[in-house]
């Protein structure tokens, strides 16, 4: 070793960090690592975004009101309300109910007098297709909001289409609740 | 003012109105945005919240104070909003497929959107999940609501709705990953 080394050697032992050698580090890339690289962090950013869990710009809607939309939508529908509670309904109405009860009493009497042609009548009703008697009882308030509501009717279509896209996953789980784990992995 | 004092306050009728007015201030916006996110178009949503609405007013003192009100209202809110898509697709006369194919075509044409490129294309991918699915979807992800609220608005089992959220997003992420 040279006088001039030992000496700049000397002054690393002083201060070891001042040694160029030392900000070389050991690692190595494989070729081309950062030909590839970007393209790769641009991919990754793209899994990021259609991944639900960790894109909570997702969550945001993309729908919007008109201005003031929700400041009026009270009054709106209070206005519906009063318009609909003067509506007096068909029976409510005193000339209406007796000419109803007339009319039932009618019927009743041709009932009575034509119970041979019964078989006719049964024809007659049957040629209304279901959807036309449910249109009439809609259109005719027939159906109360009490019942419609206790319908189920939501469960019964929702259910069939969801039978088939369910049904492995509940039986599963019902036999085994302890894969209960895996799916609060989904839980988010 | 608070659900139960909204009830106690509606079964007085001189205080009907107002415990009224205070429930749809109360609920308003999150059953608009419930309904909205099944039927993309804001003038559909408008006419179902407005009979939402009148259905809870004519219905509430049969309420059962056995589940939340919010679960209740929502309820009614789902059964009119599917309902809704249901007449309109007996009407025309047309396949549920055709309707959710409106459904998709509003979501492109239709106005007040204004969502960014992967917002609309989560959207796209949601309006063809089955009904159910997206329903679930809509209900857990953007509205955060428990499993077992869930299943009081559609009195379907946690373990099936669990399922049914898991199809939905393992559809969804797929629909998003694609270009």
């Amino acid at each position: 070793m040279s006088i001039k080394q030992k000496m700049k050697n000397k002054d690393y032992d002083s201060n070891p960090l001042d040694n160029p050698q030392l900000k070389k580090h050991p690692f190595q890339v494989e070729a081309g690592y950062f030909n590839g690289l970007s393209e790769r962090i641009m991919n990754a950013i793209d899994a990021e975004e259609s991944d639900l869990k960790f894109n909570l710009h997702l969550k945001k809607s993309p729908f919007t009101v008109p201005d003031g939309y929700f400041d009026n939508l009270s009054s709106k529908i209070e206005a519906k309300l009063r318009e609909e509670q003067k509506e007096v309904k068909f029976y409510q109405r005193p000339l209406s109910r007796w000419l109803a009860v007339a009319a039932s009493l009618v019927l009743l009497i041709t009932f009575y007098f034509n119970q041979s042609d019964q078989a006719a009548s049964t024809d007659l009703l049957s040629s209304v297709s279901d959807e036309t008697i449910i249109s009439f009882l809609e259109s005719e308030n027939g159906l109360s909001d009490e019942l419609l509501l206790n319908l189920g009717e939501i469960d019964s279509v929702l259910d069939a289409i969801y039978a088939d896209e369910t049904s492995i996953f509940v039986n599963i789980m019902d036999s085994n609740p302890e894969l209960e784990y895996d799916f609060e992995y989904f839980d988010y | 003012m608070e659900d139960k004092e909204i009830l106690q306050a509606f079964r007085v009728s001189s205080n009907k109105d107002f415990a009224f007015k205070n429930l749809v201030a109360e609920y308003q916006e999150r059953v608009y945005w419930h309904v909205r996110k099944i039927l993309i178009s804001h003038d559909d949503t408008d006419d179902v919240v407005q009979e939402v609405f009148i259905k809870v007013y004519k219905n509430l003192d049969t309420f059962r104070e056995a589940s939340q009100l919010f679960t209740w209202i929502y309820r009614i809110a789902t059964n009119e909003a599917l309902n809704y898509l249901k007449k309109r697709q007996r009407r025309h006369s047309v396949s549920i497929d055709d309707v959710y194919h409106e459904l998709e075509n509003t979501l492109t044409h239709g106005e007040q959107i204004d969502g960014d490129e992967i917002q609309m294309k989560l959207q796209k991918a949601l309006v063809k999940l089955p009904e159910k699915q997206r329903l679930v979807f809509n209900m857990r992800y953007f509205d955060d609501l428990k499993y077992d609220e869930m299943s009081e608005i559609t009195g379907t089992s946690v373990g099936a709705l669990k399922a049914s959220y898991h199809l939905a997003v393992k559809k969804v992420e797929e629909s998003l990953s694609v270009d």
